[in-house]
């Protein structure tokens, strides 16, 4: 059904303020030039308001004119032609004016009725509340692209449309297709199955509940069986214990044991008596062996006693004898003493003479010794005197000599050198004047005052102005040249008048002479040390000590002629020599002194015998006098007779003893304790647990009674049952379950295949005009009636090329958007829809080639639809065959 | 001549939880009211004692009213009754006798022999030789000591004892509690009465299992019976006889469906079944829509009438014919889609195989359920023949599957028309 615009008028709308009224349109391509904000976009505007908008909607407010107050009523005419019937659509909004009417021929609508009419006619919907949103837009909203979003493709809006129209598109072949009722059929089934499955395919409602009751029932089933299996245990563990209680009752095994236990309680008391008994003859025992031992003590002692007297006597004797030699040991001692007394005098005699002869010697040696001194010290007393004249001798002589030392003569030796050095000087500068005369000719020379006479031949040395007094008158002045004559004259003089002077001092003519004295002083001075040592070899300490030396020997002579003089006479007979006189008296005093020792320990050792004597003297009496008591004999004669009748018991008892601990020992009284401890815990264990073991079977009867009457294998099958049930209810269910999204899976599988099959017709559309934009390229069509994938030939070679609508360029996907747009349209309107056409600023991102190909394009669809194409580059369209025609 | 009525395995306290809690009830109590029948019976022949050869409790811990009931239902009969315990009720420390017996409701007339010893009815004219269980299993044969045991001259030897016959049951059967085949001989036993094996069996001419007089499972071995034993003396050979006692018929129908009659043949089958029935059953091979259909309904009838009816049709694969798929009026898509379920019925994967079967049938219920329009009309009238034998339920189905495209097909344009739904809601 062909739509064909031809005027539009608005009116208080937006820009316009005044009423703008554009007519004269054609039924296809429309090229509408403007400059930006010149109202293109109002236009574009108004026609979307006069279809989309609800007259009456409040949300309009931005189609008021602008800088208008709220009296301002916005208003949209548009008259068309469709289906042959010229349509006039007058819409006003906001405000109290707002109203609706289409006039179609004669008949009019009016409201909401026209507008409903319009939405069905074209394939939109109108805004629940609000605006109108690209929702609502349905097939003008596919077909009028807005400025700057061609290359945005969304179908799914008008797809139901594009579904109706393709499915009338297939024809004939629709039914082969698509399955009658398919869509109602899938949409029960899907409810069946959601009924039981969840969109993910999870168990829901009945299907679960009935997986959970076969937890429940299967939770609650074991739950059962443990109870069945415990009661089942607890009937068998009934049956173990009474059929053990049966035996001991029968049995009665404590009994023996019981008899046992009175036997061995017998044998300990038995066992006891013994004991008592083995006690008792033990203390009697010990009393018995208490006893011996103090006998055999008494019995000791009495030997002792007369052990003791023998001792004494024997020690008597003993003391008796050693007194005796003790006595004997003292004469001799005493002898000793006496004769070594007597030999100590007569040495002691022999010494004292001994002595003086000794000293009577040793006088007249020393009077020999000073005799000799006194003739020694007479000899060097006269050397030394000798010594000490030669001495003085010489003193007097050097005395009497001039002096003269070695400096002395070193200096007068250098002035001497000195002075005849400059004479030398003097001489070799000064003017020669060698003269020979006849003889007997003098002349006389006269210089510096001085005048000498010239003889014979003779050289003379002038060092000053000399005249020469030639005879005959006359005379020669002679003036030695050289400047410094007068000074070497002058040091001539000095160094003569210093050796004169030296010389002076000396006291000598000349050099030689002083060196003469030096040689006789020095002689001199050599002989006088030699005198000096001379004498202190023979005096070194000088010439007084020699004298007293001789004065003392002549003294020591008288004194020790004096002493002798004072000696008795000597003896006829020879003195003995000293130290053997002395050794003699030594040797007769030690002895007499070993005699002193040895009789005085002789007289000690008698004493103490004697001492000894009188002692064992007493005591040998006082045993005598006990031995001799007659109370002693009788003591003992008891004695004695108790210790056999002690023995003669204690054997016994021994014997007895040992029988019965032997016996004890057989019998083993703790072990026989242990039985009876061992016998009685075994028959107190018996019978109690004989007791509790009736006891628990009591316990266990009453608890299976009361557990039987619960019935338990009775709730078992009935839940057993149950549980069968729930599973083949779970089973039918799963199964149901199964089918059903087994046939929801397929028939949307195959509903979405048909669906493919159903867009031939659009991908036909398509390619009409594809190749015009891209030769050799192709588009499928996505199962939401949007281009896909695009495939061509590569631009490099012949390979085949093929990438994502999306994925391609922003001019590419706005090219391909129109495209597609243009084959809806197509498809639209053979299906009878109204296919208008707006391009708001369409194609601004295509370059030049591309822009040339799509206006192809457009001129083709052009000739099947009206198209509306508003533009602000009005010259890129000059070649559409058509007036471009400006709006400003 | 001395008669007894020989039964076993009563089982009193069986719930049968597993099967509906409407049904389970009615069959527990069946047991006790076979009880009833089994006193009737002795005094009906005048027995001289009813031998019960163990299992006479499912557990031991039954309720106090199961216990109490099962004594009270003894009351038909006023001779001895003889019980031994068997594995179910073994004579354990504490047991369901020791419990009856503290209860003190165990009738005088009633002889719990619970140990192997002889009891003698002399004024009867005969001893007793029991084997009852006093372990749960026990692997000796208990009857063993049979042989060796003495009873006095001119009295019958009668052997009650519970458990396998060794090599003549069944391989499957528990190996425990073994009783040597050839006991009534080596123990010189004029009647040898056996219970634990629930069908009626005779081992030999002197040795007869019972079986249980009410059937509790799916097993066709002539269970639901008591034996009257009837013997002229001490050495002749017994007379016994089978009586019938059950009230219900247990069936296990385990069937496979290959071609259209045979779904007929078990639908009439299933027509017979009747309140004295309990039935198992469970269908394979392989039907088609209308068959299915069928069966479901004949099941859901029977259902109805007998006393239990448990129906597996999972192993059953749905073949829609060629004359399925076209009335399910299926196009586009949807066909292609059912003919690839059909497809995967036949497949290896066993789990997938069963889905896909269920899918089938839950899209063919689904396209039956379709609201019907104005391009089913022709359609309805075809297939409407063809499956006129079939039930109403079948019918409906495929008229609602004949009718549904027209949704599919509805568009703004073509409104429905009144006529075009007319027929779907008649045969509704």
């Amino acid at each position: 059904m062909g739509i064909q615009i031809t005027r539009l008028r608005v009116e208080q709308f937006k820009r316009f303020r005044q009423p703008r009224e554009l007519s004269g349109f054609e039924p296809g391509l429309n090229i509408l030039a403007a400059p930006n904000e010149s109202g293109k976009s109002t236009l574009v505007r108004a026609i979307r308001a006069a279809f989309f908008e609800r007259h009456r909607s409040t949300s309009v407010e931005d189609l008021r004119p602008w800088g208008e107050g709220a009296s301002a009523a916005p208003q949209v005419e548009l008259d068309f032609l469709l289906g042959g019937d010229a349509h006039r659509l007058q819409k006003t909004f906001l405000g109290n004016k707002r109203r609706c009417t289409l006039h179609i021929g004669s008949r009019m609508l009016d409201g909401t009725d026209a507008e409903d009419h319009l939405a069905q006619l074209f394939g939109f919907a109108f805004a629940g509340k609000g605006a109108s949103k690209p929702e609502h837009w349905g097939i003008p909203g596919l077909l009028w692209v807005e400025q700057g979003t061609g290359q945005d493709l969304d179908v799914s809006h008008a797809r139901n449309h594009l579904h109706d129209a393709l499915q009338g598109q297939a024809g004939g072949a629709a039914n082969a297709l698509a399955a009658t009722g398919g869509d109602e059929l899938l949409e029960r089934l899907q409810g069946q199955r959601n009924e039981l499955l969840t969109s993910n395919g999870k168990p829901r409602l009945a299907y679960a509940e009935a997986a959970a009751s076969i937890d429940t029932l299967q939770a609650q089933l074991d739950q059962l069986d443990v109870q069945i299996a415990t009661y089942r245990q607890q009937v068998d563990q009934l049956a173990q214990l009474r059929q053990q209680h049966q035996r001991d009752e029968a049995n009665r095994p404590w009994d023996a044991l019981r008899q046992q236990l009175a036997d061995t309680c017998q044998r300990q008391q038995a066992l006891q008596a013994a004991q008592d008994r083995l006690r008792d003859d033990q203390a009697r025992l010990n009393q018995l062996e208490g006893t011996r031992d103090l006998l055999a003590k008494e019995l000791d002692g009495l030997a002792q006693q007369q052990a003791n007297a023998l001792a004494r006597e024997r020690a008597l004797a003993d003391a008796i004898r050693q007194h005796e030699a003790a006595d004997a040991a003292t004469s001799i001692a005493l002898q000793h003493a006496e004769s070594a007394h007597s030999r100590t005098h007569v040495a002691a005699e022999a010494l004292r003479a001994a002595r003086l002869a000794a000293n009577r010697h040793d006088l007249s040696r020393q009077l020999r010794q000073a005799e000799a001194e006194v003739a020694r010290s007479t000899q060097d007393v006269q050397r030394a005197e000798r010594a000490q004249a030669h001495l003085a001798a010489l003193r007097a002589t050097a005395a009497a000599a001039p002096a003269i030392s070695e400096a002395q003569v070193k200096k007068l030796i250098k002035l001497d050198r000195a002075e005849r050095d400059a004479a030398l000087g003097r001489q070799a500068v000064a003017t020669r004047l060698q003269y020979t005369l006849p003889d007997g000719q003098a002349l006389e020379l006269l210089t510096q005052g001085h005048s000498q006479r010239l003889q014979a031949q003779g050289e003379r040395l002038l060092d000053g102005p000399a005249t020469l007094q030639l005879p005959g008158g006359g005379q020669l002045v002679i003036t030695p040249g050289g400047e410094d004559l007068a000074d070497l004259a002058r040091t001539h003089a000095q160094a003569q008048e210093a050796l004169q002077s030296a010389l002076q001092t000396l006291g000598v003519a000349d050099l030689a002479e002083a060196q003469a004295r030096l040689a006789t002083v020095v002689e001199r001075e050599s002989q006088f040390r030699l005198a000096e040592q001379a004498l202190a070899i023979v005096a070194p300490q000088g010439l007084e000590p020699l004298r007293s030396a001789l004065s003392e020997a002549q003294a020591r002579i008288s004194t020790t002629q004096e002493a002798l003089a004072r000696l008795p006479a000597a003896p006829v007979e020879p003195a003995l020599p000293l130290n053997q006189a002395e050794a003699e008296q030594e040797a007769a005093v030690a002895a007499e002194r070993a005699t002193q020792a040895a009789l005085a320990n002789a007289q000690g050792q008698q004493a103490a015998a004697q001492s000894q004597r009188e002692t064992a003297q007493r005591e040998h009496a006082a045993a005598q006098a006990a031995l001799s008591d007659p109370a002693r004999v009788q003591r003992q004669a008891l004695a004695q007779q108790q210790l056999l009748g002690n023995e003669a018991e204690r054997q016994a008892l021994a014997a007895r003893i040992a029988l019965a601990v032997a016996e004890v020992n057989e019998a083993r009284p703790d072990i026989v304790a242990q039985d009876i401890d061992r016998l009685q815990r075994s028959i107190d264990q018996m019978t109690r647990s004989h007791q509790q073991r009736r006891e628990q079977i009591l316990l266990l009867e009453n608890t299976l009674q009361q557990a039987g009457a619960q019935g338990f294998e009775e709730q078992h099958e009935a839940l057993a049952g149950k549980l069968a049930r729930a599973v083949r209810r779970h089973s039918e269910l799963q199964h149901r379950a199964n089918a059903l999204d087994l046939l929801c899976t397929r028939l949307n599988d195959k509903r979405q295949a048909t669906l493919a099959r159903l867009q031939a017709p659009l991908q036909q559309r398509l390619q009409h005009y594809l190749p015009l934009l891209m030769p050799g390229a192709a588009v499928a069509m996505k199962a939401d009636l949007s281009p896909g994938t695009l495939s061509r030939a590569a631009q490099t070679g012949g390979a085949i090329e093929s990438g994502e609508f999306g994925d391609l360029s922003f001019g590419a996907r706005e090219q391909l958007g129109l495209i597609s747009r243009f084959a809806y349209a197509d498809l639209l309107r053979q299906a009878g829809r109204p296919t208008l056409l707006i391009l708001d600023d369409a194609l601004v991102h295509s370059d030049e080639a591309r822009l040339a190909r799509m206006k192809r394009v457009l001129f083709d669809a052009a000739s099947r639809h009206q198209i509306l194409l508003f533009t602000c580059h009005p010259e890129d369209w000059r070649d559409m065959g058509v007036e471009v025609r400006s709006l400003s | 001549m001395t008669r007894f009525l020989h039964t076993a395995d009563w089982q009193i306290g069986r719930q049968f939880a597993t099967f509906d809690p409407e049904h389970a009830p009615i069959l527990a109590e069946a047991r006790i009211t076979a009880v009833e029948q089994l006193a009737a019976l002795a005094t009906q022949h005048k027995v001289d004692a009813v031998l019960v050869a163990g299992d006479v409790f499912d557990a031991q811990t039954v309720s106090e009213r199961t216990l109490r009931r099962l004594f009270n239902a003894l009351s038909g009969y006023a001779g001895p009754w003889l019980m031994i315990s068997g594995n179910h009720d073994a004579a354990l420390a504490e047991s369901v006798w020791t419990r009856a017996r503290r209860l003190g409701i165990v009738p005088p007339n009633v002889h719990l022999l619970l140990t192997p010893a002889v009891p003698l009815f002399a004024e009867l004219g005969f001893a007793v030789l029991p084997a009852p269980l006093v372990q749960r299993h026990t692997y000796e044969d208990l009857t063993s000591w049979f042989d060796a045991a003495e009873t006095p001259a001119g009295l019958l030897r009668i052997g009650l004892a519970h458990g396998s016959v060794q090599g003549i049951l069944a391989e499957d059967i528990d190996a425990t509690n073994p009783i040597a085949p050839d006991r009534a001989a080596s123990a010189r036993l004029d009647y040898l009465g056996l219970g634990d094996w629930h069908g009626c069996k005779r081992i030999d001419a002197r040795t007869w299992y019972a079986g249980t007089p009410e059937p509790d499972r799916f097993k066709a071995n002539e269970a639901g019976h008591a034996l009257l034993v009837e013997i002229e003396a001490p050495g002749a050979q017994p007379l016994v006889t089978p009586l019938a006692v059950a009230r219900y018929r247990w069936q296990s129908m385990d069937l496979s469906l290959q071609v259209p009659t045979d779904v007929d043949a078990l639908c009439d089958r299933l027509g017979t079944l009747d309140a004295h029935h309990v039935v198992d059953l469970r269908v394979q091979g392989q039907t088609d829509l209308a068959g299915l259909q069928r069966l479901q309904a004949s099941i859901g009838r029977a259902e109805a009438r007998a006393r239990h009816l448990q129906a597996d049709l999972g192993a059953l694969r749905l073949v829609p014919t060629d004359e399925d798929i076209a009335g399910l009026q299926v196009d586009g898509y949807l066909g292609e889609l059912v003919e690839e379920l059909r497809g995967m019925q036949g497949g290896a994967d066993a789990a997938q195989a069963r889905t896909a079967q269920g899918a089938l049938a839950l899209l063919a219920e689904a396209l039956a359920q379709r609201v019907p329009a104005a391009t089913a009309t022709a359609a309805s009238t075809t297939v409407a023949p063809a499956t006129a034998t079939g039930t109403a339920a079948v019918a409906t189905a495929t008229a609602a599957v004949a009718t549904a495209p027209a949704t599919a097909a509805a568009s703004p344009g073509a409104p429905p028309t009144a006529s075009s739904s007319a027929p779907a809601m008649e045969v509704a």
